[in-house]
């Protein structure tokens, strides 16, 4: 292909990242160096790599985020497969609600999955109800552990490859149709390659996601084995305050998921050719009753965990009925709900915009390095963030005349933006390499300038997907709690941070309140963003 | 529209730090508090209006973890510290805290039991203490474990919740329990444990929640723990088990983070705690007050209090470093 033209414009794409990298450079490179630094000077690197129990926790660490993200990512295709062909009642609401669970801190789906799924869970004491015993016993096994991953995770794979799958027009597979080939050899031959970039894509983000999980692990898991490397840092921090130790831990961390990031395989790169997308069909017959069970499903999957922390928001261990939670929980949570979503706001904001910069630059350069460098924050999990620029925090202090507050304040703006960015560029950046080059080279023979073009008619193009990334960035931020508690010092708090410390008070009830209003909050986000997605596709 | 939106929204996240900015002014008392003190269900939501209007000292608490994370973050603040007063540091890792801390004999020293004074320098003051217990619900129709060695009776698989000890204090007291007790041979106490453990918890407090919510009928926690049932939900369901082996014990200290420029200040709060705060700190804390002249509410005749206490303040960080080692070992089979 004659890529002579792209050229062109290539520096504008360029200039345009050039934010996007002194962020990433500023606010995660160096204060990675500092962490990594630490370590190979005190010689701790070296020691645990001579420790065969640092091989154990990471290969277990390996193994959940892979079979979390396998399972995630496989369950999804069906349903992904199904709600990019139909249209039918209650697609939208359901798109929105799959979003939610994503939202939620770890240690309320720990909440949400005792409460319905525990031993004395209300699943248990439904069943007691009309069979006479209480006969599940889900929980503290390592199938829990996937189960809760797979809560959290599935709406990521399901909404990305949705989203991939029907913004591809379905004329590859009539084609095949047309050739007498059956259903099944279609979807193997035609479709499941199409989808691979997305599927590979969500899989990657799940896996990195589950890598460094650890309270759901932890505690589901119920066994002193399921430990993960994420643990052994938070012990080694705020156990042991040994941060040349942990600084070690997090390089071994941050060594696998880069390789897991780079042996990825990488879709097939999908250039669309018109701007026409699959229209969905209407639902009827047969498969109205399909759309209705799959509907079903995914209900009974994501809805009885949050609709229990809901109910016991409002209910006594024993069942009598009080509201005395929620007013303990508003009053406490008034601030803490405000300055969540401030910075979740103002983060989104920020990491889409640099996302949209570098999805359109990397998708034109056709440059793997640059994603995988933005995508860095995510391999070193939201512990390994909060440590660096913490220890940055002095640095920053003694150059810059603020208040410490001001300092802590947006240095958390800062690491929300780091864990928020790599999810909008893996979001935006299969959005800007659909954009066919015929329309940017058309644009440039009707004499418009590259600026011009990349507002004009790329940046509108991307703009379904900016939005969604602005949508999960803002529920990620809203439920992000590591890196926050790190960084504030107890002095400023967000909502879930503050769920953290009810349900450290045991006060289960209250924390359940305001976990309803984090789930509020992202459920209206969603809403607005499904109105406001005018292409309508997901 | 989306422009004015966005414009408000900076402002208001200007405002946001600027009032916090507000409550720390220079001239107030700054106390690390570990959880279960700060915020408004603990102590702290009485305890410190009350000091101020006593004193008219301003106090600016800060709420710092559990009390080993507080203990971490004063070590990696170092002399960057904002904190004068620190209170929750637990005996057994007070060793790691002197270094940051000046002594304060306070007068108050006297009402306090010498058993419990385990930093002779007076760096750290003992304020309250507990003792480590399993605590079962008598209402779940499992037979009451006897003792320690009872626990590991087969009767009781999957029916108790243990606690981390790589990532808890309480889940290392019942590991250093388990060492004073048995010595080398703890281990065997482990093997015999690890079918009856339903799940082994990342803290006391998700281990202490699943309790409650009928996860399973025992769980670790403290002898003191029934005292919060008695008097917040009116129940003696919840009951501590005492053991004829013993229990190991847990003190917490209050100190005085050295090179402060507010000491006649961090006195004040100090006394203040070991006499008019001890009552109040005992309750929200479910501890028993170090000041022996303490009268305590009835809820506490349900914390019965063991004849064998051990405290390992004597085992040093190596040794228990190789103990986390072998246990985790053992568990991980």
């Amino acid at each position: 292909m004659d890529r002579n033209n792209g050229k062109i414009g290539l520096w504008s794409y360029r200039a345009g990242t050039i934010p996007a990298i002194l962020l990433v450079t500023i606010l995660f490179i160096l204060p990675m160096a500092l962490v990594f630094g630490s370590a190979i000077r005190e010689g701790t690197l070296i020691n645990s790599l001579e420790d065969a129990s640092t091989y154990r926790i990471l290969l277990f660490t390996v193994e959940e985020a892979f079979v979390s993200a396998l399972v995630s990512t496989v369950a999804a295709i069906p349903f992904a497969a199904f709600f990019s062909r139909y249209r039918f009642p209650g697609r939208k609401a359901i798109l929105a609600l799959s979003g939610l669970s994503f939202t939620m801190p770890a240690i309320l789906v720990v909440l949400g999955f005792v409460i319905w799924y525990g031993n004395n869970g209300y699943l248990n004491t439904l069943l007691e109800g009309i069979i006479g015993c209480k006969p599940l016993r889900i929980l503290y096994s390592f199938p829990a552990i996937i189960l809760a991953h797979a809560y959290l995770n599935f709406p990521i794979a399901f909404l990305i490859i949705t989203s991939a799958w029907s913004g591809r027009p379905e004329t590859e597979e009539l084609a095949a149709y047309t050739l007498g080939k059956g259903r099944l050899w279609t979807f193997l031959h035609v479709t499941l390659p199409a989808i691979r970039g997305s599927a590979a894509s969500s899989f990657a983000l799940i896996f990195l996601y589950c890598f460094s999980s650890f309270a759901i692990v932890l505690v589901l898991g119920g066994q002193p084995r399921y430990y993960t490397l994420e643990a052994e840092i938070y012990r080694r921090v705020y156990i042991d305050a040994d941060i040349p130790s942990a600084a070690a831990i997090s390089i071994i961390a941050l060594a696998a998921t880069a390789i897991m990031l780079l042996i990825m395989p990488e879709g097939r790169r999908e250039k669309r050719t018109s701007r026409k997308k699959r229209e969905l069909k209407e639902a009827h017959g047969g498969s109205l009753i399909a759309a209705f069970f799959l509907v079903i499903l995914i209900l009974l999957f994501l809805l009885p965990p949050m609709v229990a922390i809901v109910y016991r928001s409002f209910h006594e261990k024993g069942g009598a009925f009080t509201t005395e939670h929620w007013v303990k929980g508003l009053n406490a949570g008034y601030g803490a709900m405000l300055s969540s979503f401030i910075i979740a706001f103002l983060s989104s904001y920020l990491s889409t915009s640099a996302a949209s910069a570098i999805a359109l630059y990397s998708a034109h350069s056709r440059s793997r390095l640059l994603p995988f460098f933005t995508t860095l924050p995510l391999a070193a999990g939201s512990v390994t963030i909060g440590l660096g620029l913490l220890i940055a925090s002095s640095y920053i202090g003694s150059l810059i005349p603020l208040s410490a507050d001001w300092i802590r304040y947006i240095l958390l703006l800062a690491a929300h933006v780091m864990i928020t960015l790599p999810f909008s560029v893996r979001t935006i950046t299969p959005r800007a390499q659909a954009i066919p080059e015929v329309l940017r080279d058309s644009a440039y023979t009707l004499g418009m300038s590259s600026i011009r073009t990349i507002m004009k008619v790329e940046k509108p193009l991307l703009r379904s997907g900016r939005m969604k990334a602005f949508c999960f960035s803002f529920a990620l931020s809203l439920g992000e709690v590591n890196a926050t508690m790190m960084i504030s010092l107890g002095r400023l708090t967000t909502l879930p941070a503050l769920i953290y410390d009810l349900i450290g008070r045991y006060d289960y009830q209250s924390a359940s309140a305001l976990g309803t209003i984090l789930l509020l909050e992202a459920l209206i986000v969603f809403i607005i963003a499904e109105i406001g997605d005018k292409d309508g596709i997901s | 529209m989306r422009k004015i939106i966005l414009l408000a929204l900076i402002i208001a996240s200007i405002a946001v730090p600027l009032s916090a900015q507000a409550a720390s002014e220079e001239n107030t008392l700054t106390v690390y508090a570990y959880d279960s003190f700060s915020g408004d269900w603990g102590p702290a939501g009485k305890l410190i209006p009350m000091f101020e209007e006593k004193t008219g000292i301003d106090v600016e608490l800060v709420g710092a973890g559990d009390a080993v994370e507080m203990l971490s973050r004063i070590e990696l603040e170092g002399s960057m510290t904002d904190a004068d007063v620190v209170i929750g540091i637990t005996d057994d890792f007070a060793y790691r805290a002197y270094d940051f801390l000046e002594p304060y004999e306070s007068p108050v020293l006297e009402d306090i039991p010498d058993w419990l004074e385990f930093d002779p320098e007076h760096r750290l003051i003992p304020f309250d203490y507990g003792d480590f217990a399993f605590v079962w619900d008598s209402e779940s129709g499992i037979r009451k474990p006897e003792s320690l060695m009872d626990l590991t009776s087969p009767e009781y698989k999957g029916q108790v919740i243990l606690i981390d000890p790589r990532t808890s204090s309480v889940g290392l007291g019942l590991l250093l329990w388990t060492y004073n007790l048995y010595g080398d041979d703890f281990v065997s106490w482990w093997e015999a444990m690890k079918d009856n453990a339903l799940t082994v918890a990342d803290g006391w407090s998700s281990a202490y929640g699943l309790f409650t919510e009928g996860e399973a009928p025992i769980v670790l926690s403290y002898t003191t723990s029934p005292v919060y049932h008695v008097m917040n939900d009116n129940t003696t369901r919840y009951q501590a088990l005492i053991f004829p082996e013993g229990h190991e014990a847990t003190i917490e200290g209050i100190g005085i983070i050295k090179g402060t420029d507010k000491r006649a200040e961090a006195e004040a709060f100090i006394d203040f705690i070991l006499t008019d705060g001890q009552a109040d700190i005992a309750i929200a804390n479910s501890m028993y007050p170090a000041n022996s002249t303490t009268v305590l509410p009835d809820a506490f005749d349900y914390a019965p209090e063991p004849d064998t206490m051990f405290t390992s303040t004597a085992i040093d960080e190596e040794a228990k470093d190789e103990i986390i080692d072998i246990w985790t070992e053992t568990m991980a089979r």
